[in-house]
């Protein structure tokens, strides 16, 4: 009898929970949709605005669709020689930095993952504090000394500025992947009698190269999307970066053209998003370790 | 010999990268904190001239309130909001990849491009907010030109900027957490929302509070976004310290006070980064 009881009742529950896990089936779905239509609303609303002609963006009520759709403000934009030279900015920058850091990065991540030596703990701790640095406090005096040394528009000097923020935490990133490769491999190879230098380019290198590519990917989104270092160091125009071109743009004072600014800016987040969504996968997960861990 | 010094040689480009352009910045920093300024220029030695003049601020008090209001705002809701896709992320659903990928889409765009859009969105002449807004029966809203309403729209919009990176520190969290752990507490007599309270969320503690130090010091930290969608205005109402930071070193040049701050900032990044790391060491600890 009592038997029968719990046998009822549990069913009774299995039911209520069935019920109940429709509603949360319905409630994930619905959200998670919600958030994906608000995730996606502000750019969405950008490119409209993009492909809309002069007249139908400054309209109230504003329209929603872009009937009749034109590309006339993608043409104005791409017409411009300066928006190669930004673009080409951007790029120099992003590339220079992450060769710059993993070069500098690789070899003090290699003795951080293999050796003992003395200072150790606290040369490490110490370049994790570097990793703690806000721009923000060091962009005065680093505007002062490029101007004191008459780097002012150096590519070469933004490049250094932008590797010093990325190192520590690159060091850190690729000491993690380098601890996952077997030590035995390194001591094989030092048998063979191969160098330190050699192992960590002809055996780690080769195994770590997805980590690579993570910190790499990493690395560029955040000089792509940085404005504050070339907006501090850069003074004239030609040696302007994207991000910067943007938000001079909208400064203008003698008004801004919407369409051709949201065409600027739809070129501007496109090279990043498809980066972003090809590789996202990797790179999040390498991101999310690397940050849990510490 | 080079044996023993190899170590060293191999963290050189390392170290000297940063000694250039962290470590002696930091220096030039404190020492020109230490002086009277016109432009970029060190006129007299004031001691910490700089500092007390920070303090004695009237507007000082408004900033420190500022900086809260940002700050703090944006946590209440980004954490939460990133907890929730978490979760939801870490169900067994259909289309999960999809809705990652389009979730974490915000995390690609820069502070500036992302305030622009939101400045567009929001636009006061031309803006589908407002418009809806009309059509909802509310009038007369401006959002970025009252003080109340700006500051809430720039914590809206940080926390649109930001929700991703915290959605993806919870969620590898929340993958580490046994299925039977949870299963034994539902089998226990627990509802799936008691199970998440008492045994998930305990669980994941850890990365919880690591996330929470991350946001926080981006959050106070950030100048891109508040200088793009306000400037610090209007009247001062979204001046955070980060924000006054670079608008007295390059907007009206009071270098000196500006490095100050500074300074004053990185103090407290580096009291909230110890705290971090004592509370990872403790959680490793634990493990």
């Amino acid at each position: 009898m009592p038997a029968n009881l719990t046998a009822r009742s549990s069913g009774r529950r299995k039911r209520k929970l069935r019920g109940s896990s429709l509603c949360i089936e319905i409630a994930t779905y619905g959200i998670l949709g919600l958030g994906c239509l608000l995730a996606v609303m502000p750019i969405a609303w950008g490119v409209i605005t993009s492909l809309k002609p002069l007249d139908d963006i400054v309209t109230y009520p504003p329209r929603f669709l872009p009937i009749p759709l034109t590309l006339g403000h993608y043409a104005t934009i791409l017409g411009q020689a300066s928006t190669y030279r930004f673009f080409m900015n951007s790029a120099i920058l992003a590339v220079g930095t992450i060769l710059l850091t993993v070069v500098a990065a690789l070899p003090a991540a290699y003795v951080a993952a293999r050796f003992r030596f003395r200072g150790k703990n606290g040369i490490m701790f110490g370049i994790l504090a570097m990793s703690m640095v806000p721009g923000i406090s060091i962009l005065i005096p680093i505007y002062m000394l490029a101007s004191k040394l008459g780097l002012i528009n150096s590519f070469g000097y933004m490049i250094l500025v932008y590797s010093a923020w990325m190192v520590p935490q690159a060091v850190w990133f690729i000491k993690g992947f380098i601890d996952t490769v077997p030590r035995d491999l390194d001591e094989a190879a030092l048998i063979d009698g191969s160098s330190h230098f050699g192992i960590l380019v002809r055996i780690i290198l080769p195994l770590i190269r997805p980590g690579l590519a993570a910190i790499s990917i990493l690395i560029f989104m955040f000089v792509w999307n940085d404005f504050l270092v070339n907006a501090v160091l850069a003074s004239s125009e030609e040696n302007r970066t994207v991000q910067v071109a943007l938000v001079r743009f909208i400064q203008n004072t003698e008004g801004v053209s919407w369409g051709d600014f949201m065409a600027f800016a739809t070129l501007a987040i496109a090279p990043v998003l498809i980066l972003f969504l090809i590789m996202q996968r990797s790179f999040v997960e390498g991101l999310a370790s690397g940050s849990v861990k510490g | 010999m080079t044996a023993r010094l190899r170590p060293y040689l191999y963290l050189m480009p390392t170290l000297a990268i940063i000694f250039l352009v962290a470590l002696y910045p930091i220096y030039f920093a404190l020492d020109i904190s230490l002086y009277r300024t016109r432009f970029f220029n060190k006129l007299e030695f004031i001691g910490l001239g700089n500092y007390t003049r920070i303090l004695t601020d009237p507007a000082f008090h408004r900033t420190v309130l500022a900086t809260l209001e940002f700050g703090l705002g944006s946590l209440v809701l980004t954490l939460p909001l990133g907890l929730l896709f978490a979760v939801l992320l870490n169900r067994n659903i259909y289309f999960k990849a999809v809705f990652r990928a389009i979730l974490f889409i915000p995390w690609a765009l820069s502070q500036a491009v992302a305030g622009m859009l939101w400045a567009w969105l929001l636009n006061s002449s031309y803006g589908p907010a407002k418009y809806l807004l009309e059509l909802a029966g509310v009038h007369d809203v401006v959002f970025l030109s009252d003080p109340y309403w700006a500051m809430g729209m720039l914590i809206g919009i940080n926390t649109w900027m930001s929700y991703p990176l915290a959605t993806v520190l919870l969620l590898s969290a929340l993958q580490t957490v046994p299925k039977e752990l949870r299963e034994a507490a539902i089998v226990d007599g627990c509802t799936p929302w008691m199970a998440f309270w008492r045994v998930v969320l305990p669980y994941i503690r850890g990365s919880v509070l690591t996330t929470t130090i991350i946001l926080s010091l981006q959050f106070f930290n950030m100048v891109t976004l508040i200088y793009v969608v306000t400037g610090g205005g209007p009247l001062g109402a979204t001046l955070t310290l980060s924000m006054v930071v670079f608008h007295d070193g390059f907007l009206t040049f009071r270098v000196g006070t500006a490095a100050a701050m500074g300074l004053a900032m990185f103090a407290l990044n580096i009291i909230f980064s110890l705290t971090y790391i004592r509370v990872l060491r403790h959680g490793q600890a634990h493990e």
